[in-house]
């Protein structure tokens, strides 16, 4: 009887629910823009092709081949671009479209990367972090360029 | 030439050699620079190598990771980021744009002059090769928080019946209300405030 009424209520409850962009693909946290040239996604040990219109999830691998180039708006609306030999892991991202915080964490693992930041760097200073194999930038709200060559 | 002759300048070749192995690139292993929004604003970035933090908040402000992993500031120009980044920058997705629609007082109706500017989110759209938008309803402070939470998000819905009567997929639109949350220009409560009843569009 119990599991019966709880079940009513969930019922109720998701009827309830707003039709959003985020119920629909609850693990999104931006979608693919501006695909030119070999470019990949790197999700659960596959690799596919990079496709305008995809969405892009946490933990996602962003890679580039000689040729390729890729931008992507974030749901906060940051906005990225990579150029060739390029490889950028999304590895924290965190928002509430509410109260518009959140945390951001990629990593420039190698290759050029533009950047025009969102909703999530206008919270604390340490809201929005890009790594590279040798810094840690912390964002305040800009737009700014990095590259890694380490060769 | 004596045996020390031949030695200064067998050291000299070998200092000139390590000199040139060890030459740092001028624009470092990684390089961080700043520019300007579409706007002409500068924000700021900190550049962290764990000791030393160097902070770039102004137009093309830049820093370098040395190879000894030491962060420093480097001066850069135009021609450096065009020769660097001219692929990464080709790829940038249109920033997102914002419209502000205002209504009616206690209506989901748009005023004469919003009517007219609603048509700059259908120019917006057709410059994007992929779109999304997201409508947050607002209220003034005029009446009770509840109904002007409902209010705000009728608002906000209307808008998107609008979109969707002009064939924007509905898929694409998400709809929020803050009702008197959010309040554009700040007033006590229980004041009218023709410019916080409004809905903000985002369109990316």
């Amino acid at each position: 009887m119990r599991i019966l009424q709880s079940l009513c209520v969930a019922t109720v409850l998701l009827g309830l629910l707003p039709a959003s962009i985020a119920a629909a693909q609850p693990d999104r946290i931006g979608q693919l823009r501006n695909v030119s040239g070999d470019a990949f996604v790197l999700r659960n040990d596959s690799r596919q092709p990079a496709v305008v219109g995809d969405i892009v999830q946490r933990e996602d691998v962003i890679e580039t081949g000689e040729n390729g180039a890729v931008g992507i708006t974030f749901d906060d609306n940051t906005v990225f671009s990579t150029g060739p030999n390029s490889s950028v892991s999304l590895e924290e991202f965190n928002f509430n479209p509410t109260t518009l915080k959140g945390s951001f964490l990629a990593k420039l693992g190698k290759g050029t990367l533009s950047v025009i930041s969102g909703d999530i760097a206008r919270g604390s200073p340490e809201a929005m972090r890009i790594r590279t194999p040798s810094a840690i930038l912390g964002v305040r709200g800009t737009r700014f360029l990095v590259r890694v060559d380490e060769k | 030439m004596s045996k020390l002759g031949y030695a200064t300048k067998y050291l000299v070749v070998l200092a000139a050699l390590l000199a040139s192995a060890c030459a740092e690139p001028r624009l470092g292993k990684n390089l961080v620079i700043v520019l300007p929004d579409e706007n002409g604003k500068v924000g700021a970035v900190t550049v962290n190598d764990g000791t030393n933090a160097v902070l770039l908040d102004s137009a093309l402000a830049a820093a370098r990771v040395t190879s000894g992993n030491k962060v420093e500031s480097v001066a850069v120009t135009n021609d450096d980021v065009d020769g660097i980044f001219s692929a990464a920058l080709k790829a940038q997705p249109i920033p997102p744009s914002r419209f502000r629609l205002y209504f009616v007082r206690d209506s989901e109706d748009l005023t004469e002059e919003s009517e007219k500017d609603f048509e700059a989110v259908f120019a917006d759209i057709d410059r994007r090769s992929a779109f999304e938008i997201q409508v947050t309803g607002h209220t003034d402070t005029t009446g009770d928080s509840t109904y002007n939470a409902q209010l705000s998000v009728k608002r906000a819905a209307a808008i998107r019946d609008k979109l969707v009567a002009r064939d924007v997929p509905s898929e694409l639109i998400e709809v929020y209300g803050r009702g008197e949350w959010d309040l554009f220009i700040k007033t006590k409560d229980e004041s009218t405030e023709p410019r916080n009843r409004r809905v903000e569009i985002r369109v990316r």
